[in-house]
């Protein structure tokens, strides 16, 4: 009994011994450093679940970047794993074409590869991959891999390169309590990506230059050598370029000063104080409520013809530009202030963007808008002549950019006209219950995840108070920062501070695309004091109406919270009644019709009359310049 | 020189004044017919609306984009109403041109039935001198849409978003000054075949050229000249309109009073420019009689 006792604990220890040293190898390789094992240990103090340890080289004389590096992913379920989803490197950039043998791209014992790879292909920029062993609870999966790109063209550096890595390594998909939620890379919608650590080593010539977040340079005998880091964060990326003008600019935050480092295109130096008192502004005002950034900013001008939108990514903002941006045309203030906050809505909070790309890019633009305002003022509407050159006013019909029918005047947009004109365009897709992925092309896209909820927050800050706004957006940040939230998490905030008429009114605003049209039909005169006043709701969108009834001598106030489709109101006025008006403060943003939202009881001619004359005057212009002909 | 075909021809139009009367008529009543779809649209959206008054006083963007969607249905279709207004407005222009140039030419047979016999006659000719002109124009848009591509092509080699700038604003600028050297030749062709009462265009043409190329100083100085008096009479009114307030809403009569009088002021332009054509066409190509002394 004694003999059995001890050999059965002798292979309880043994075996205790070999996991243990499992684990080692599994975390370790025989190439592995002290300074590799602390960088994982730091990952899992961090609960950051994966780390990418990745070197770039770029060969000039052979056109090619070469990467090589490795993963390590710690699976933190209480589920075993035997598949894992990876995403591929893919480039949307003609100019690079990588180069992947799919069948030997990883180098792990702990994977395989069947015969017929393309059961592992959801399509060529994701993979499911099978484990040899299934990937218990705390165990790493370590994956090393090499692969390259070239350039499409060897000759066309020197001037005028300019690439943006994006989507440039395999990553590991996002793993939740329901499995991996996995997609194919897609072509403006950002990865869904998990917080990770990275380490990262650039090796180019001197000649060429990188933008990248946290970057220390080494000078190496003609090459220079970028060592960055972050740390859990969605993704890292990195720009590589030539010819472009690069300045670090001291800026003020909060009382502290940082570096912004900006990258301009040639001859275009002037926009870098209007960039670094732009993000000087914008992080200050974001500082009051959350937190400050993790990393220093740094700022990329896209080139003028490139495939590239302006984007926000950790540490790095990339924005087109124009020539001529006249400061009150606000462009330039606008797409930084939307980048800039993307920093936070997108960068440190990750929402799911296949699903709710509004939760990051919508919240971005509503709170850009306000900043814009508050430090560049009003908006003024603008358009081009011959594609550069703007003028204030409108224009109602060109050709070949020569404005035709154009009128030149101060005419304001007010909060929430910004983007409205496309919200009008395509607002059969403005359901932002709908994926995002799902949408057909950009615009539609851009309708329901950028402008529909900017307008739907601008119209429930005029509902709740901008204080209200403010605060659920602080408590979401911190409630979900380094997270990945959804859109019931964010409305669930909003929900605190709405009673039960908003509450109608936020539904239909984010789990719908209704519209809304609220009208005064008619006002009725039934006796000498007593009156009716027909209000509909002529659309599906429910809101809740606030209504002013106005006399000779006052004005009475009344509130129907919005739900039936027509809504009665008997009243007696001793005074004459002129008109009645709905929402006279034009709250809801989303009504497509101001003009019938009051009734007066007289005919009005002047409105239409003071439009007529002028569109009859442009008329006249217009044929004295096509009357010329002959 | 030049101050002289000025002046002749200011004095040309101020003898033949009445026909201002016929030419705003005709741009107002063509105008008219544009404007009436929108006003009912207009009137139709803000008949018992208490933005009516509020816009009297004020432009409102967000109203007038959600007007636009509104009644986008008839938006739509107004530019082909617009395209076809405009042919007329040329067929009809001619028909003037053929009547101005005649009482311009003779100012002692200035009378109405002069102008509309003057009319009559040469707008067969005329036609044909715009449609060869309507197909140059077509070839220098054509042209200028070819170039644009190609130098949107050449800026995209060089990624240089200045050489895009300059190459358009070069672009747009010679194509303004084709569309005036055509204007100039079609209205030199127009006064040539009048004064000279030729039938046939080609020759016309032949005519003009050979005038345009022994005086082309003075046709181009000339039509500067004008266009520059033109575009002052233009500044002119932005400036005064500025201080027009808009309530109450008889100022909105005396801006309306404004604009016909800048309306007028351009039409008696454009018979400045035909009148200092006709001045100068007649005396430049008048026989030189000898000094017998």
């Amino acid at each position: 009994m004694k003999i059995i006792s001890i050999i059965i604990l002798f292979v309880i220890f043994a075996a205790l011994t070999n996991l243990s040293e499992n684990i080692s190898e599994l975390v370790t390789d025989t190439t592995t450093t002290t300074e590799q094992t602390s960088f994982i240990q730091k990952s899992i103090e961090a609960e950051v679940n994966s780390f990418y340890d990745i070197s770039v080289e770029f060969i000039e004389s052979e056109g090619a970047f070469i990467f090589s590096g490795a993963i390590s992913w710690i699976n933190s379920s209480p589920s075993s794993l035997d598949t894992i989803y990876i995403n591929l490197p893919v480039s949307r950039d003609k100019k690079v074409k990588y180069i992947i043998d799919y069948e030997n791209i990883f180098n792990s014992n702990q994977i395989e590869f069947v015969e017929n790879k393309n059961e592992f292909f959801i399509d060529s920029t994701l993979i499911k991959l099978a484990l040899h062993t299934p990937l218990k609870q705390g165990d790493t999966l370590k994956l090393e891999f090499a692969y390259k790109a070239e350039l499409a063209s060897k000759d066309e550096f020197k001037d005028n390169l300019f690439l943006f890595f994006k989507d440039w390594h395999p990553k590991v998909a996002v793993y939740s309590d329901s499995g991996f939620i996995a997609y194919p890379h897609h072509d403006y919608i950002k990865s869904y990506s998990d917080f990770s650590n990275y380490k990262i080593k650039l090796k180019i010539p001197s000649y060429f230059q990188i933008a990248a977040a946290n970057k220390s340079k080494i000078d190496d005998s003609g090459s220079d050598i970028y060592n960055c880091s972050l740390q859990n964060s969605p993704s890292f990326n990195w720009f590589f370029f030539t010819g472009l003008i690069e300045s670090s600019v001291e800026i003020d935050i909060v009382g502290s000063r940082t570096n912004l480092e900006i990258y301009s295109q040639k001859g275009n130096d002037n926009y870098i104080e209007r960039y670094a008192d732009a993000v000087s502004n914008y992080l200050t005002s974001m500082n009051h409520f959350m937190d400050k950034l993790p990393y220093n900013l740094t700022v990329v001008e896209l080139p003028q013809n490139s495939e590239y939108l302006s984007s926000s990514y950790p540490g790095i903002i990339a924005t087109e530009f124009e020539i001529i941006s006249p400061l009150n045309s606000q462009k330039l203030e606008y797409r930084i202030g939307s980048l800039v906050a993307e920093q936070y809505f997108g960068n440190i909070i990750v929402p799911n963007e296949f699903e709710s790309s509004w939760l990051s890019k919508g919240l971005s633009a509503y709170v850009a808008e306000k900043m814009v305002r508050k430090f560049y003022g009003d908006l003024y509407s603008y358009f081009n002549f011959s594609t550069y050159y703007p003028i204030r006013g409108l224009h109602f019909l060109s050709y070949s950019d020569i404005p035709l029918i154009y009128t030149i005047g101060n005419n304001k947009i007010p909060e929430g006209g910004r983007f409205i004109e496309k919200y009008y365009q395509y607002f059969n897709y403005s359901d932002m219950s709908v994926e995002s992925a799902e949408y057909p092309g950009y615009e539609e896209y851009e309708v329901s995840s950028i402008i529909k909820p900017q307008l739907a927050l601008l119209t429930l800050e005029k509902f709740l108070g901008q204080e209200s706004i403010t605060q659920n957006l602080e408590n979401y940040f911190r409630n979900f920062r380094y997270s990945h939230p959804n859109a019931n998490n964010f409305l669930n905030e909003i929900k605190n501070g709405c009673d039960e008429e908003s509450l109608v009114m936020l539904n239909d605003l984010f789990h719908s695309g209704k519209r809304f049209d609220y009208a005064v039909q008619e006002i009725k005169k039934l006796s000498e004091q007593e009156y009716e006043v027909l209000i509909v709701r002529n659309e599906d969108g429910i809101s809740p109406v606030r209504i002013s009834i106005n006399t000779e001598l006052d004005t009475l106030d009344y509130f129907w919270n919005g739900e039936e489709r027509f809504k009665k109101i008997r009243f007696n006025s001793r005074n004459e009644v002129l008109s009645v008006e709905i929402d006279p403060e034009q709250q809801n943003l989303l009504d497509l019709n101001f003009s019938n939202n009051s009734y007066v009881m007289e005919n009005q001619y002047w409105g239409s009359l003071s439009f007529a004359t002028r569109v009859f005057f442009w008329f006249q212009n217009a044929f004295l310049i096509f009357g010329g002909i002959g | 020189m030049i101050r002289s075909i000025i002046k002749g021809g200011i004095k040309l139009v101020a003898l033949n004044k009445k026909f201002l009367l016929l030419l705003w008529g005709t741009n107002g009543v063509l105008a008219l017919v544009l404007t009436i779809p929108i006003f009912s649209m207009l009137f139709d959206n803000l008949q018992h609306s208490l933005l009516s008054d509020k816009l009297a006083m004020n432009f409102n963007y967000m109203w007038y984009l959600q007007f636009r969607y509104l009644y986008e249905n008839l938006f739509d279709k107004l530019p082909l109403l617009f395209y076809s207004v405009v042919g007329m407005n040329a067929l009809i222009q001619t028909f003037y041109s053929g009547g101005l140039i005649t009482v311009l030419n003779n100012p002692k047979k200035n009378h109405v039935s002069d102008f509309f016999y003057g009319g009559v006659k040469y707008w067969y000719r005329f036609m044909k001198v715009t449609l060869v002109a309507l197909v140059l124009f077509a070839i220098i848009f054509i042209v200028n849409d070819l170039i644009g591509n190609w130098l949107s092509y050449i800026s995209q080699i060089y990624n240089s978003v200045l050489l895009d700038l300059l190459t358009r604003s070069a672009r747009y600028l010679i194509l303004l000054i084709l569309i005036g050297v055509i204007s100039v030749i079609s209205d030199y062709v127009n006064v040539t075949i009048a004064l000279k009462d030729l039938t046939k265009v080609r020759i016309g043409f032949r005519e003009t050229f050979k005038f345009i190329r022994l005086n082309y100083t003075l046709i181009f100085l000339v039509f500067l000249i004008v266009s520059v008096i033109g575009a002052v009479g233009a500044v002119v009114y932005n400036f005064i309109v500025i201080f027009v307030p808009r309530s109450p809403f008889y100022f909105l009569i005396l801006t309306f009073i404004l604009q016909q009088l800048l309306i007028i002021f351009r039409l008696s332009i454009t018979m400045l420019f035909h009148s200092t054509a006709v001045f100068l066409f007649k005396d430049q190509s008048a026989d030189i009689i000898s000094d017998f002394s």
